[in-house]
């Protein structure tokens, strides 16, 4: 009894790593198949922005940031534009996110003049440990000489003081908070951040007429004497003289002249 | 391939224009070409408009000053009104001088003066330099050919001269480079002087002057810009080799192109 026991545990045993696997393997199954059903709802709301609109593949990856950041999926779908190509938070949703976390004090900005700022830096409070954060300070001339302030349409032109606000909770999240926005940049970073993709091999001056490769003059080394091969001198065919014909026909009456007549 | 001193105004004969296309393409004609193809060929001679003629005045005070009136002329005459003046005017004219007010030659002098004699352009002078320098050359079997407004006898730049309404911004002057093709004269420029003289220059500085009171001026490196610039007029030049051989003038938008409705129009 005691044997069979034992050999029932150790069969059990020898399986359950399998089974763990397959069972794995099943629940990853139907929970990519649950975010594709919710994916697909979510794509088809008239109340999602248009980067996710009709697009399962974006709504199912708004989801999973949903889940990571324990977020509402429509407020992620909100606030998560496709920049360039890369997915990126608005400031506004950062700052949130930041506020809303419990982990901080909210933000608060710390402008050099209220009037005609040029300069901001972030700072918060870490709850536990009442530590004061103190985020990068940003300055317009920091926006221009990154080239974020020369772009066309650039919002650092037009309103300064908001824009000083934004980057400088944006470093304060990086530097602070990382984790809460997945390592994304913010849709204005990514904005000023991304050029245009630029050719970057140099075109040759057009006028410049490459050099023509110079011919290298070697000196041909002895060689050694070969198997030489001779060609047959080609000798006219001997074409044999043709019979007169009149000379076959005779043979020919000779011969029938002997059959006839043995 | 050449260089040529103190051409003067024979430097503009003998250009591409719409009759005849055998003739050398510059910056400014392969920028206007480019735009479209088929308006270029169909397009009139350019009229000379008084920011332009202004221009011209300040380029010949800053670079030539010495010379200024082998093509201008002050006028006597208060206004073309009476018969004396625009006989006196036509004369001019007809010699191939441009007349001009005494207070547009005053302004012009306080402008090329501003700007040659600027503490920031003088920096790249001091070794001395040519003005109005033609250079002439070939590529892809098209003449082409560029009059630099300044030369430094040493250094690593080329430099042009810009009259401009208004400096107003770094910003600004970046989308004015980019709108008039400024860094195409620049790559070109560079180019051509470079196979002429074997020289490797590689800097184009543009020397803004404002063409009001109290004409403030802004010496700025467009080096930056050079790499998109020869892109662009070396596409220019082979898309005009193309239209010539085959007498066929492209239009700004393609046949039977198919417009996208915008997002925004779909929001209204």
């Amino acid at each position: 009894m005691e044997t069979e026991t034992t050999t029932k545990n150790e069969a059990i045993v020898a399986h359950e790593p399998q089974n763990y696997v397959m069972l794995r393997v099943q629940a990853e199954t139907q929970a990519f198949e649950l975010i594709q059903r919710q994916a697909m709802m979510l794509s088809k709301s008239t109340l999602v922005p248009k980067d996710f609109a009709g697009n399962v593949a974006n709504c199912a990856i708004a989801l999973n940031v949903a889940k990571r950041t324990r977020l509402d999926p429509l407020m992620v779908c909100q606030n998560l534009a496709i920049i360039h190509g890369r997915p990126s938070w608005s400031a506004t949703a950062l700052i949130g996110m930041i506020n809303a976390s419990g982990k901080f004090s909210p933000l608060r900005f710390i402008m050099d003049d209220d009037d005609n700022p040029t300069s901001c830096y972030a700072v918060s409070r870490e709850r536990e440990s009442g530590e004061e954060l103190k985020g990068e300070k940003i300055t317009l001339d920091m926006a221009k000489r990154e080239g974020w302030s020369t772009k066309n349409g650039s919002k650092w032109l037009t309103m300064p003081g908001q824009m000083l606000r934004y980057r400088a909770a944006s470093f304060w999240s990086r530097a602070y908070a990382s984790d809460m926005s997945l390592g994304m940049y913010t849709q204005d970073e990514v904005r000023d951040f991304a050029e245009p993709p630029r050719n970057v091999t140099p075109k040759a001056n057009p006028f410049i007429m490459p050099d023509p490769e110079p011919e290298i003059e070697t000196e041909e080394p002895a060689k050694e004497p070969e198997a030489t091969t001779i060609e047959a001198e080609i000798v006219p065919e001997k074409k044999a003289p043709a019979k007169k014909a009149g000379f076959a026909l005779d043979e020919m009456i000779k011969e029938l002249e002997k059959e006839v007549n043995p | 391939m050449r260089l040529e001193h103190d051409l003067g105004r024979k430097y503009y004969e003998g250009g591409a224009t719409p009759s005849s296309l055998g003739g050398y393409v510059s910056k400014s004609m392969l920028f206007d070409f480019a735009k479209s193809p088929w308006g270029w060929k169909h397009s009139k001679a350019k009229e000379s408009t008084p920011a332009m003629a202004l221009g011209s005045l300040v380029h010949c005070l800053a670079l030539t000053p010495k010379k200024w009136q082998e093509d201008y002329a002050i006028s006597e005459f208060d206004s073309y009104r009476t018969k004396a003046a625009q006989e006196w005017r036509d004369d001019m004219i007809a010699k191939g001088i441009t007349p001009i007010t005494n207070e547009q030659y005053e302004q012009a002098s306080i402008i090329a003066d501003s700007v040659i004699s600027d503490d920031d352009l003088q920096p790249l002078l001091v070794a001395g330099y040519d003005t109005e320098v033609a250079m002439y050359s070939e590529s892809d079997e098209i003449k082409v050919r560029g009059m630099v407004d300044i030369a430094p006898k040493s250094g690593d730049c080329l430099i042009d001269l810009k009259t401009i309404s208004s400096i107003t911004s770094e910003a600004n002057l970046v989308n004015v480079v980019l709108n008039r093709g400024y860094h195409w004269q620049a790559a070109m420029y560079l180019d051509l002087w470079n196979a002429i003289t074997g020289e490797n220059r590689y800097s184009f500085i543009l020397a803004f002057v404002e063409s009001s009171a109290p004409y403030e001026t802004a010496i700025v490196d467009i080096s930056e810009f050079i790499e998109l610039g020869r892109d662009g007029y070396t596409k220019a030049i082979s898309l005009w080799k193309k239209c010539v051989s085959e007498n066929a003038w492209t239009k700004t938008i393609s046949a039977n192109t198919k417009l996208k409705l915008p997002h925004w129009a779909i929001k209204q």
